[in-house]
């Protein structure tokens, strides 16, 4: 026995050993965020549950609630289809599923677990580590969008309680515990099944499912019993003014629904058989007459939150009632909740946002009716949600309550009782659209002075340069001795989240005092601020050493004095917010770098106004975050837009002109007063135009008047497919080399255009037959377009082949992926294209010689990237978004059309690697270990000073940066590498030389005497 | 005339230096004499005296030949082409070696070629006193000889050199000094806004 228990406790420390030994197979332990850092996030929380039903009046849930305080977490579901736990306390992930690509429908909590539905699957987690308890397919055959609810019946009197799901087409009631399929139902949706919509509430007998078929407008209810799938009522209601459940909302007996004219309609869900208007001595009792903009339900009671421009309105609307409605009237800009007896009043001060008021008050006397400020930054904008809940102290004598709201921006915010903030997620950051490195500030003096003046102007700028840095850097050391203080106080949470308080709105957006103090650049120019525009409107700059934002900007609404001459009415129905351009663009231009030291830079943010389409500008300074003018509506529609790469010398502003072209191809520049660039021949632009399927191209010129610009429109291609994805070369890309040395020392020349488009497009493959099962095949093909001329330079095409294609275009070559139908696995297609073997061929060549090879992925790819380095010369890296949330670096050799089948000592001597049809995939190559990356939507690599390196920014739910090294650190020395040897051998070896050289002359000077 | 005279030089050199190694060998037995017995050496060296002639020794001068006057500008002649010849004669040992060195780019074939630049070079940079040392009346063709062997070295060691691939002689040495080509339009774009 004893020596059994030894042999096993052997086994399981050599088994521990082995354990150990794969945690450091990839990277040394202490390298581990070294050069990288990561935060993960969720996104936009769309349903929140806090972990205890709160505010119930259950005994046993009072009990737990006071008990289990300390572990109490919060789940949301998010528009990224996660599913998570946060730490009410620590504002932790506590765990994270990322669901399927189908928004999710709700969440309940419901006996203490955790029920989601997406996708017509019901889901149970246990709440504690985010386990998945069992999977119920609600509906048998899968359609491609699921309509879902999900509702849960607690019954106090009996400990029964059950889980309702249901899509537009069904409903199943589940017991919540052991995942028994208790009874079904089938739903009649009406013929538009896969447009239809479902919702449900439970009331106290059981549950009402109410479905809605917007093709033929007509609405059913049925209303279920606990007992069994037959309907105890079912009734059809005709609503063919209604466009979507969306506008309505669903209480335990009434149906309450917005109608296009903004008056609201009641439908009792119990006895009713048609629409009632709301009546107007209601509206009148309250002081609204609308028209309203949104109906809300806040109470589980039949109360409704109606909001008109003015103020809002809370009543109760039960259209089954004799005694007609009752409601109370609510200042402008309030939000209601009612968690159990504690009702919840938050009003929005001001328009800009920047903090609340929330005033709690209760009938019962356990609560003590206060009123509190909730204060956050401006830069969030207003309150979007608000999830207050309420829980019982320790002792139980009084009710205590937390808020945790959403803003605009998607932060969530926690505050508690007080009104202090606990701590708040960016969640906007995960929401990137586009992204910008700007170097930091340095203190180079050769950048003080800028070329091309006379001696003594030249002299004196650079007097005046070192004044003004001198006096820079005096503020500087200012800033950080007061902000030193500061800086210790605000460490908050595990990124230590520096949320600045309320401040006046100029001062708002300065970084924090923590901030200011390590934003210089380093020697190698490795530390960079990272400038994001997120989809909601927000601007921010991420410290690419650490990930911290160092400061955060809401894009201000343009002035509304410009809104008054267009449709002032409509503007002011909608809700006036910035959203990104058409295709989820949200352009970001670096206008003028940091290196013109006494001029401040200046980036530019191009989005829209989302009440009137039009386009906006803001400019602002990226290293302060500080807006630079207002922002600027434009009149007229954009249709592209140009950044000139090379700053205009003229009157010494160094400003890269903007170029945008508007609908009715006029030309104008940004900011207005710099001038047109010089050195090139033609200035061309070039539009994509996904829903016609079209690519045009115009060609800039100058009218008569010198002063106006303009564009004609040079060549148009129809691609008649759809366009997937397109890829054109970085502008500020550097080639070293512009050819290849192949092994007989001849030169395989590049061909180099800086306008090449590759544009993938998607069409049905008529070559291949159909597969037996499921549908045909489509087919990718890759066009290669010269922007300038329109010409397709080259086309490619593969067949039984789809999506998701990722494009990568880079000095001479393209490299793609895409999913190959009929062998089952992802592909990897590379294109070199050569102008051949003489220079001249070189500079003239018209058509590129192409070379081309795929090559199998074994795993499923997200996105596509390549390193950049700063001369070019370090060879080039294709990063690999994988699924599986690894980041992998392939060299780009690995991808090369020209390894071939048979090894000759010719390709030896050139480098080339003999064909493998699989591109190899080694732990080692995944960049970020073990933290994986979800939902990639995008990488950025960005040049250093360091030529070897580049630094790799990867957004989407999760941030990632690290520094990306594709040929090694060839030009750092390595960190072990032994100073004090090499330094002593070097003085030994001089001092050597000079004892010998002694001894020599004495030796040479005693054989003169003897 | 000065020519003569050097010839003559010489030759007085050769004597003299047979004069001084029979000297030192004399003088070598002297000392092993002197080792063996000191007070016997006076003895011995009477004994030598005494000492028979070897038969067919005849005190009598052998009859002097003078080959100068016939011979002097073969001989002449004959050494100039001796120099002239050296750097060709060395070229097939030169050969084998690079053969043997093979075209890998390490240490010791580098060395080699070095050294195979380094003495043709340094022969042509002290021509002139080779030059002087040649003389007679094919002393033109001579040089001419000595000059073109040099050459010859030379150009072996640039054809090892071009065989190992030292020699920039093609387009990919100069690649790197190509520019890559301006921009020369603008074009930039994407999908419509």
């Amino acid at each position: 026995m004893g020596i059994n228990k030894n042999k096993f406790s052997f086994c399981m420390l050599i088994f521990l050993l082995f354990l150990q030994m794969y945690s450091v197979l990839a990277l040394y332990e202490d390298e581990i965020g070294k050069h990288d850092w990561t935060r993960q996030f969720v996104g936009r929380v769309q349903h929140l549950e806090f972990d205890l039903p709160a505010g119930t009046t259950t005994r046993q849930r009072s009990q737990q609630l006071q008990g289990g305080s300390s572990s109490r977490r919060l789940f949301v579901a998010t528009d990224h289809n996660v599913l998570a736990a946060i730490g009410l306390k620590s504002s932790r992930i506590i765990w994270r599923h990322f669901l399927e690509d189908a928004p999710v429908n709700g969440i309940k909590l419901c006996d203490g677990a955790l029920f989601s539905m997406s996708n017509g699957l019901l889901r149970s987690w246990s709440t504690s580590r985010g386990i998945l308890n069992y999977e119920i397919s609600v509906q048998e055959q899968l359609e491609a969008k699921f309509a879902g609810s999900l509702a849960c019946h607690e019954d106090p009197d009996d400990d029964r309680s059950l889980v309702f799901a249901s899509t537009a087409r069904r409903l199943v009631a589940v017991a919540p515990l052991t995942g028994a399929l208790e009874w079904a139902a089938n739903l009649d949706a009406g013929s538009g099944e896969n447009h239809s919509e479902v919702t449900s509430f439970p009331n106290p007998d059981g549950l009402t499912v109410v479905t809605f078929d917007p093709t033929a407008g007509k609405m059913r209810l049925h209303r279920f019993g606990t007992e069994s799938g037959v309907a105890k009522r079912t009734a059809t209601v005709k609503a063919e003014w209604l466009t979507s459940l969306q506008r309505c909302a669903i209480s335990v007996s009434t149906l309450a629904c917005l109608d296009p004219a903004g008056s609201i309609r009641l439908l009792s869900l119990s006895s009713g058989s048609d629409f009632k208007p709301l009546p107007p001595s209601l509206a009148e009792q309250l002081g609204h007459a609308g028209p309203w903009q949104s109906v809300e339900e806040i109470g589980g009671q039949d109360l409704f939150q109606l909001t008109t421009n003015s103020g809002a309105v809370v009543a109760m609307l039960d259209a089954s009632l004799a005694t007609g409605p009752t409601g109370e009237s609510l200042p402008a800009g309030s939000l209601l909740r009612y968690r159990g007896q504690v009702r919840f009043l938050l009003r929005q001060q001001g328009d800009g946002g920047g903090g609340v008021t929330l005033e709690a008050s209760s009938s019962s006397s356990l609560v003590a009716s206060n009123k509190i400020s909730l204060s956050f930054a401006s830069h969030h904008g207003r309150v979007s949600q608000l999830y207050p809940v309420t829980f019982v102290r320790k002792g139980g004598s009084s009710y205590g309550y937390r808020v945790v709201m959403t803003t605009r921006d998607a932060d969530l915010h926690a505050f508690d009782d007080t009104g202090e903030r606990q701590w708040m997620r960016e969640e906007s950051l995960a929401g990137i659209v586009s992204v910008e490195a700007v170097d930091l500030p340095s203190a180079d003096e050769d950048e003080l002075v800028t070329p091309g003046g006379s001696v003594f102007s030249s002299f004196a700028q650079r007097l005046s340069g070192q004044v003004h840095h001198f006096i820079h850097v005096l503020q500087h050391l200012m800033l950080c001795w007061r902000a030193r203080p500061a800086s210790q106080a605000d460490s908050l949470g595990e990124f230590g989240y520096p949320d600045e308080a309320p401040a006046p709105p100029a001062s708002a957006a300065s970084s924090s005092g923590s901030g200011a103090g390590s934003l210089i650049r380093d020697e190698f120019n490795l530390h960079k601020l990272l400038v994001v525009a997120t989809k909601d409107g927000k601007l921010a700059a991420l410290d690419s050493a650490t990930g911290r934002s160092v400061w955060r900007l809401m894009i201000p609404m343009p002035a509304a004095a410009a809104v008054a001459e267009g449709t002032a009415a409509d503007s002011a129905r909608t809700e006036a917010r910035i959203e990104p351009l058409a295709d989820g663009q949200m352009p970001l231009y670096i206008q003028r770098t940091t290196a013109h030291f006494p001029l401040e830079p200046m980036a530019t943010v191009l989005c829209r106004d989302s009440s009137t389409g039009r386009p906006v500008l803001f400019s602002f300074n990226p290293i302060t975050g500080i807006g630079i003018g207002l922002a600027q509506r434009l009149q007229s529609r954009l249709l592209q837009a140009l950044l000139v790469p090379q700053p205009s010398h003229d009157n010494g502003q160094y400003i890269r002109p903007l170029m945008l072209l508007s609908d009715t191809l006029q030309v104008t520049l940004y900011p207005a007063k710099t001038a047109l660039p010089h050195g090139f021949k033609s200035l061309n632009l070039y539009t994509i135009d996904r829903d016609n399927r079209l690519l045009q191209g115009y060609r800039l010129r100058l009218t008569e008047q010198q002063q106006q610009m303009s564009a004609i429109s040079t060549w148009r291609l129809a691609l008649h497919e759809p366009i997937l994805v397109t890829a054109a070369r970085r502008p500020t890309e550097q080639v070293h080399s512009v050819g290849r040395v192949l092994g007989n020392r001849h030169v395989l020349y590049k061909y180099l255009n800086p306008n090449l488009l590759a544009v993938a497009t998607l069409a049905k493959d008529m070559v291949t037959p159909a597969p037996q099962i499921g549908d045909a095949y489509t087919q990718i093909t890759i066009w290669l377009i010269d922007t300038v001329s329109g010409r397709v330079v080259a086309s490619a095409t593969h067949h039984h082949s789809s999506g998701p294609v990722s494009l990568v275009h880079s000095e001479h070559w393209l490299v793609y992926s895409l999913w190959n139908q009929k062998q089952r696995r992802f592909q990897l297609s590379v294109w070199e294209l050569f102008a051949g073997n003489g220079l001249r061929d070189c500079m003239n060549a018209t058509q590129p010689i192409v070379g081309k090879q795929s090559y199998i992925l074994p795993a499923p790819v997200q996105h596509l990237a390549v390193s950049q380095t700063e001369r070019g010369i370090t060879a080039k890296s294709v990063l690999l978004a994988l699924r599986s949330g690894g980041i992998m670096e392939l060299s780009k050799a690995f991808l090369d059309p020209r390894r071939p089948f048979d090894m000759t000592p010719e390709f030896q001597e050139e480098g080339l690697m003999p064909y493998h049809p699989e591109v190899p995939m080694s732990t080692q190559a995944i960049v970020n270990y073990n933290q994986s990356l979800h939902r990639v939507e995008g990488m950025v690599t960005v040049p250093t000073g360091l030529e070897s390196t580049s630094l790799l920014f990867v957004h989407g739910t999760d941030l990632f940066c690290t520094r990306v090294q594709p040929s090694k650190m060839f030009d750092v020395l390595k960190a072990d590498f032994d100073y004090a040897f090499i330094a002593a051998v070097t003085i030994g070896m001089i001092i050597g030389s000079f004892v010998t050289q002694r001894l020599a002359a004495r030796k040479a000077l005693f054989r003169l005497w003897s | 005339s000065s020519r003569t005279s050097t010839g003559a030089e010489s030759a007085v050199s050769v004597l003299s230096a047979g004069h001084r190694r029979w000297a030192i060998r004399r003088q070598g037995c002297q000392s092993s004499l002197v080792a063996g017995a000191s007070s016997s050496s006076q003895q011995l060296s009477q004994q030598q005296q005494q000492l028979e002639k070897p038969p067919g020794f005849s005190e009598r001068e052998a009859p002097a030949k003078h080959p100068e006057s016939t011979d002097g500008a073969s001989l002449i002649n004959k050494r100039g082409w001796e120099v002239a010849l050296g750097p060709v004669r060395q070229l097939p040992m030169n050969i084998f070696i690079m053969w043997m060195a093979g075209n890998s780019l390490s240490i010791f074939p580098i060395m080699m070629v070095v050294m195979m630049f380094l003495s043709p070079v340094r022969a042509l940079f002290s021509i002139k006193s080779t030059f002087a040392m040649i003389e007679g009346e094919q002393a033109a063709l001579q040089k001419l000889a000595y000059l073109l062997g040099n050459v010859a070295a030379l150009a072996l060691a640039l054809y090892k050199c071009n065989s190992m691939g030292l020699l920039p002689t093609f387009e990919s040495d100069w690649l790197s000094f190509v520019e890559v080509p301006k921009r020369q339009e603008l074009s930039g774009g994407g999908m419509l806004f």
